[in-house]
């Protein structure tokens, strides 16, 4: 997605150090990349937290940020690492068996900010189901089909061959088509 | 009933992931069947609702986390500011710290350094390898060939930055002690089999040294030395400093001080032939002779000291235009620890002419001889004379390196300079240049 002449002009003023202006591009992304990293990590707190952050990196590195590229891909970077690096710390400390072939239920206490932040029911079954996935289906489901990254790109993100994505990706669709029927 | 590996290949089509033969497969199986097909179209409704999933939520929600974006920028913005402000503070305090201190240092250095002009000198004992540095020639508290005889000499203990303070009226200079160090290359030659003789030079009086009525030497000839590095250091930056210019009075030296142990001084007996019959060559009659030595005080001296006795010996070709190559570059250098780029880089940044004086000296081992080259830097001009007082000075540091090689060293080169030489001089210096290489043909056979 190319930037518009206003988000041109917002970036530029930003990279000027007009905070007012980085508000405006905040209020443009947000949703969006807390809709992406919220259904990664499946906690709105730590949703909160990583999207926080991405914005305030941003902001940091905003002068080497070239205002002819889209923001939006190199904004949801900055959260897509922040999200992952997040998920590996609390994967250090679950087993990792456990999380391997056996789909997650939703926590109820993603359930009730989701309720709150998706107003559509379709939308809704589809956050549930997509976040009841394992993470590692989750992220490469995410990764494709929200973010639409290229397989390549997903593997070298996530540091697995591309065959695997094309696996998990297969089992993630496959398990949401079933959790789904009734409503795609 | 589409089996699973069916739905893969169909996802993949969807995925645009297939080669040529596979989206021809996909596309012929979603053709003929219709279960493909709808399979295809969940996969595409899964996709647009995944696509467009929206989180709305209430304004409050999403206006807080913008707030709250914001107050973290302005708080890491802040803190970007703080920091930097005390650490421009900081650095500010530190850069006059530093500028302090260097200030102090050099305060320091320049009060030693005039307190102790030589406070360089190399210990003996703590620096083996070095030569003890002739800072210069004119020494008068040398006794006389009959001193050296009776045995050693007791090394003062005193520093010589006292014996500087102590000098007052100024000595009389002499040459004694190249007369010692001379007696001393005898030595070392005659154990090595070698007849030490240097031609063409007749003892002065009754084949011995005036030492107490010498005046060769004037103090204002005396030269500070500087360690090499210190002189390239200095030369680097196109100009020696005029640190070097010489005091008005300098203590003699003690021959401790020159580097010649009284152990070797006191066994003359070592050599075959008693000093008194020694010929002495002094560098010092040398510049007496031709090198206004009057006029050094404000020369720049350059030592070079190294195992035996291999020696740079710089000269400006300018002055010389057509003159000998007054560059020692052989590779003979090396064995005494100089590098052919270190002559060289002597030679390309010396200046005008230049006089040479060779101390020798035996650091009490034979096969650790030493010797120091003093190159002094000073005005002359270009004449005749100076040119052949440069060739004898070049000449007789090739004879004397030669002489002190060991047996392993090539003196081939040796000569080969000094024919050069010979055949640019003219006179009595072509025969002098002659005797001495007829002396190293000897000592080559």
């Amino acid at each position: 997605m190319d930037n518009g002449p206003e988000d041109r002009r917002f970036i530029e003023q930003a990279a000027s150090g007009d905070r007012r202006a980085f508000g405006e591009l905040v209020t443009r992304y947000q949703r969006r990349l807390f809709r992406f990293v919220f259904m990664l990590l499946k906690s709105k707190d730590g949703t909160d937290d990583v999207v926080q952050d991405a914005f305030v990196n941003a902001w940091q590195a905003l002068a080497t940020f070239e205002p002819d590229k889209p923001f939006y891909p190199w904004l949801s970077t900055i959260a897509r690492n922040l999200a992952l690096n997040r998920l590996k710390r609390e994967a250090r400390q679950t087993q990792a068996s456990e999380m391997e072939d056996e789909f997650e239920k939703i926590p109820d206490r993603a359930l009730n900010p989701l309720d709150k932040l998706i107003e559509k029911e379709n939308d809704r079954v589809l956050a549930r189901a997509v976040m009841s996935l394992p993470e590692q289906y989750r992220t490469v489901f995410v990764l494709r089909m929200i973010e639409k990254m290229p397989y390549e790109k997903i593997a070298e993100q996530l540091n697995i061959s591309p065959g695997t994505v094309d696996s998990r990706l297969h089992r993630a669709r496959a398990k949401l088509m079933e959790m789904l029927k009734e409503h795609l | 009933m589409l089996d699973n590996e069916k739905k893969h290949l169909i996802e993949r089509y969807f995925d645009s992931q297939l080669d040529e033969s596979g989206v021809a497969d996909a596309m012929r199986l979603l053709e003929q069947s219709d279960e493909a097909r709808v399979y295809y179209d969940e996969l595409k409704a899964l996709a647009e609702q995944a696509e467009g999933l929206m989180l709305d939520g209430d304004d409050d929600f999403w206006r807080a986390q913008k707030e709250s974006i914001l107050d973290r920028i302005a708080a890491e913005d802040e803190k970007k500011i703080v920091p930097v402000k005390a650490a421009r503070k900081f650095w500010r305090l530190r850069t006059l710290a530093v500028a302090a201190s260097v200030i102090l240092v050099g305060v320091i250095t320049i009060y030693e350094v005039k307190r102790y002009p030589d406070f360089d000198r190399p210990k003996e004992d703590a620096m083996p390898r070095m030569a003890p540095a002739i800072v210069d020639t004119a020494i008068t508290n040398v006794p006389d060939e009959e001193a050296v005889k009776k045995g050693p000499i007791t090394p003062k203990a005193e520093p010589r930055a006292v014996e500087d303070e102590k000098a007052s009226p100024p000595p009389e200079p002499s040459i004694a002690t190249e007369q010692v160090m001379m007696a001393e290359m005898q030595a070392m030659t005659h154990e090595k089999g070698v007849e030490w003789q240097t031609p063409g030079i007749e003892p002065q009086g009754e084949g011995k040294l005036d030492v107490a009525g010498s005046n060769l030497i004037q103090p204002s000839m005396h030269h500070e030395e500087i360690t090499l590095e210190q002189g390239m250091e200095a030369l680097d930056r196109g100009r020696i400093e005029e640190s070097t210019k010489q005091p008005a009075a300098v203590e003699p030296e003690s021959r401790e001080a020159v580097g010649i142990k009284p152990r070797e001084l006191a066994k003359p007996e070592t050599a075959k032939g008693k000093i008194s019959d020694i010929p002495l060559m002094s560098v010092d009659e040398l510049l007496r002779k031709t090198s206004k030595p009057g006029d050094t005080s404000g020369g720049e001296v350059i030592i070079r000291s190294g195992r035996a006795g291999e020696v740079a010996f710089v000269k400006e070709k300018e002055t010389l235009r057509g003159g000998a190559d007054f560059v020692l570059s052989d590779k003979d250098v090396s064995v005494v620890g100089m590098t052919v780029e270190e002559v060289d880089s002597l030679a390309y940044w010396s200046g005008r002419l230049d006089s040479l004086e060779i101390a020798l000296a035996e650091t009490g081992s034979p096969h650790y001889r030493m010797a120091v080259a003093k190159a002094a830097r000073q005005t002359m001009a270009a004449d005749s004379t100076a040119v052949d007082s440069m060739r004898w000075h070049y000449a007789e540091a090739l004879y004397k390196t030669a002489m002190l090689s060991g047996d392993t060293v090539d003196i081939r080169p040796h000569l080969d300079k000094l024919s050069r030489l010979k055949e640019q001089s003219g006179g009595d210096l072509a025969e002098i240049i002659a005797r001495y290489m007829s002396d190293l043909e000897s000592r080559k056979k």
